[in-house]
């Protein structure tokens, strides 16, 4: 931005400067001609009215040093120089002629001649003489004085444009992060609309947009979990109707059918209750984990497993509410108890890999069938897979992954669920 | 011994009445029922019922204002069934004066234990809720135990777990029935929810599965408590 800046207000001022200078240079020169032509004029005059009276020598002979100052020479006839000598090189017949003229061509400098006619003889010419250096003075002050109020110029505005297009850069840079977070499905994600009308305007539609998705998908939700609420009446009055069956084998199994479609209708409730924004929430991983391992060890006690445990010993923040990270480890820890032989060895590790945390459960039981089991529905077996399902979409909803594995630590299953720390510090 | 019971049933399902109804009176209660809040409320005001099942998504009224009008007048325990089984609608129930509650899908037991329930808690002269096995003593409506005179720091559902099987005391109690009874999950729930409560009570009274005293489980059948010293 900065080197935008300054390249643009650079060359606006060279566009001002270099004519200003040709100027200042013209202006330097024409004043110095000028004014070796009014002298020479005004000597001519003086010599016109008193030369024929006094003479020409007479007439001058009072300020001749100032005349010599002044580079004014007057020339009588072919002999008589009055003043500095011209030069050689310089040619007066035309003066003596009666005519006025300038010799700008001469090596140092520019001569004025004006005549002063006599009643005989050639004209008694004036001659003004301007040295080179006299047609510059000033103009290197003046360049200097102009440059340097161009440099102060140029440093004024890339400042000024440098704070301005900061104005226009950071809310576009705000809206882009933003947009991306919405779109990795931080619902969460909004900006503060600032900077010109038109970027404010679009971070006013940009808020306005992320709060209809919200809506909408809020709506949604809530849909499917009215429909949900209202399927549990005729699912209440099959109940009544099975169980009025005679005992016996068909009846037990339309009544395990049963419950495993209100499995799955209060599966679809849960899922549709989960809040929508996260809220910013963010839990430390390793507390919780420590304390829901806590939960579970006397049962694996009970049930004379090994509970061996890597905790990682510094806080792990992701992007999870604490309700919903207990969910998602006890989904997991249950799911080991559940399909797994009582004596079973189970492994919880949580680790630290430059930005992410990885929780794994090993056990040592007959491991998965297939990766099926962690799409709802797909799993063998009595499972519906419905808990690991839930800590997928979790670790999901936080940015993370979820995979199944053969355990190379104990032979079983491993579950690993990969999870992108938080950058909030956590007290 | 078994209760029979008049059971007003406020529902505008007409298979779930009829069927609740049927099942119901198999059992020997006296069922009848009502498909409107209003006819009901007037019905439940007669005083001819011991409790009344309602219903709350009502086609006239709002179950909720249905049994408000019923508060307002009547102590008639009232068990409520409802589809939405969050917590803020059980408050809300509880609120208006419900006595207890059943989710929806539930089963005639279930809705009929649950009644029984409420029937305990509030006959006139209700019984003891003082529960004494051995040297463990329960305070169910204090929400407090003791074993051997030492309090026992339970969380409300060990609790809960804790008092259902002392109230039944000796006799086998299904996994299934605690499930439905302790956690109101007839037919859901974690599988091993139950299992861990039972890990973590066992700790607090002082054994292990492997050298069980209170607690015994049957694998497949389901769990007891006993007094060690009896």
């Amino acid at each position: 931005m900065v080197v935008v800046s300054a390249a643009v207000t650079s060359m606006v001022a060279i566009a001002f400067l270099v004519p200003l200078f040709v100027l200042v240079s013209d202006l330097a020169h024409d004043r110095a001609v000028n004014r070796a032509e009014r002298d020479a004029e005004a000597v001519a005059r003086v010599l016109a009215v008193l030369g024929p009276r006094v003479g020409v020598e007479e007439s001058v002979a009072d300020f001749g040093e100032e005349l010599a100052r002044d580079g004014i020479s007057v020339i009588v006839g072919d002999q008589t120089v009055l003043g500095p000598p011209p030069s050689e090189s310089e040619d007066l017949t035309l003066a003596q002629g009666g005519t006025a003229f300038r010799d700008d061509d001469l090596a140092d400098g520019v001569a004025v001649y004006v005549p002063v006619p006599r009643t005989e003889g050639p004209a008694v010419v004036v001659r003004a003489f301007v040295p080179a250096d006299d047609l510059e003075e000033g103009v290197t002050r003046s360049w200097l004085t102009l440059g340097g109020l161009g440099l102060v110029l140029t440093v004024i505005a890339v400042f000024v444009a440098d704070r301005l297009g900061r104005s226009v850069v950071r809310p576009v840079r705000s809206l882009s992060t933003s947009t991306a977070l919405l779109g990795d499905g931080d619902l969460t994600a909004r900006v503060t609309p600032e900077g010109p009308d038109e970027i404010r305007e679009v971070g006013i539609q940009f808020n306005r947009l992320a709060e209809r998705i919200t809506m909408l998908l809020q709506h949604e939700r809530e849909q499917a979990a009215d429909l949900s609420h209202r399927l549990r009446t005729p699912l209440t009055s099959v109940r009544l109707d099975i169980e009025a069956l005679p005992e016996g084998l068909e009846r037990e199994r339309l009544l395990d059918d049963l419950a495993e479609l209100e499995r799955m209708v209060t599966f679809v409730i849960e899922e549709a209750r989960r809040p929508i924004r996260s809220q910013g929430a963010t839990t430390d991983l390793a507390r919780v984990l420590r304390d829901r391992v806590g939960f579970w060890r006397p049962l694996a006690e009970d049930q004379g497993r090994t509970m061996t445990t890597h905790i990682h010993e510094f806080p792990l923040p992701i992007h999870v509410s604490e309700l919903d990270c207990a969910a998602m480890i006890d989904a997991i820890l249950g799911n080991v108890f559940s399909h797994t032989t009582e004596g079973v060895p189970v492994d919880v590790g949580l680790a630290r890999l430059g930005d992410t945390a990885i929780l794994r459960v090993d056990d040592g039981g007959a491991g998965f069938p297939d990766a099926g089991v962690v799409e709802r529905g797909r799993s063998e077996g009595s499972s519906t897979g419905l808990g690991l399902d839930i800590a997928k979409r979790t670790a999901a909803s936080a940015g993370g992954s979820l995979a199944v594995t053969a355990s190379r630590r104990l032979g079983g299953a491993s579950v690993e669920i990969r999870l992108p720390l938080s950058e909030h510090i956590l007290d | 011994m078994v209760l029979v019971v008049a059971v007003l049933v406020i529902e505008d399902d007409l298979r779930i009445r009829s069927s609740l109804a049927e099942r119901l009176a198999e059992r020997g209660h006296d069922v009848e029922t009502s498909d409107r809040a209003m006819a009901g409320v007037e019905l439940a005001l007669t005083g001819r019922f011991d409790v009344v099942v309602l219903d709350l998504g009502l086609p006239d009224i709002d179950g909720a204002d249905a049994l408000r009008m019923i508060r307002s007048v009547s102590t008639v325990p009232v068990v409520v069934a409802t589809a939405r089984d969050d917590e803020s609608e059980v408050i809300r129930l509880l609120d208006a004066g419900a006595d207890d509650y059943v989710f929806k899908p539930y089963s005639a037991d279930h809705l009929e234990a649950r009644i029984r329930a409420v029937l305990r808690r509030t006959a006139p002269a209700s019984e003891d809720r003082i529960v004494v096995v051995g040297a463990l003593m329960m305070d169910v409506d204090a929400h407090h135990a003791t074993l051997a005179g030492e309090s026992l720091d339970l969380t409300a559902k060990e609790f809960e777990l804790l008092a259902y099987l002392a109230e039944r005391a000796g006799k086998m109690v299904s996994k299934r029935e605690l499930l439905a009874e302790v956690w109101r999950q007839p037919y859901g729930g974690a599988d091993k929810t139950v299992d861990v409560h039972l890990s973590w009570l066992r700790r607090k009274l002082g054994e292990t599965a492997a050298d069980p005293r209170w607690i015994h489980t049957r694998r497949g059948v389901g769990v007891k408590l006993v007094d060690p010293d009896a």
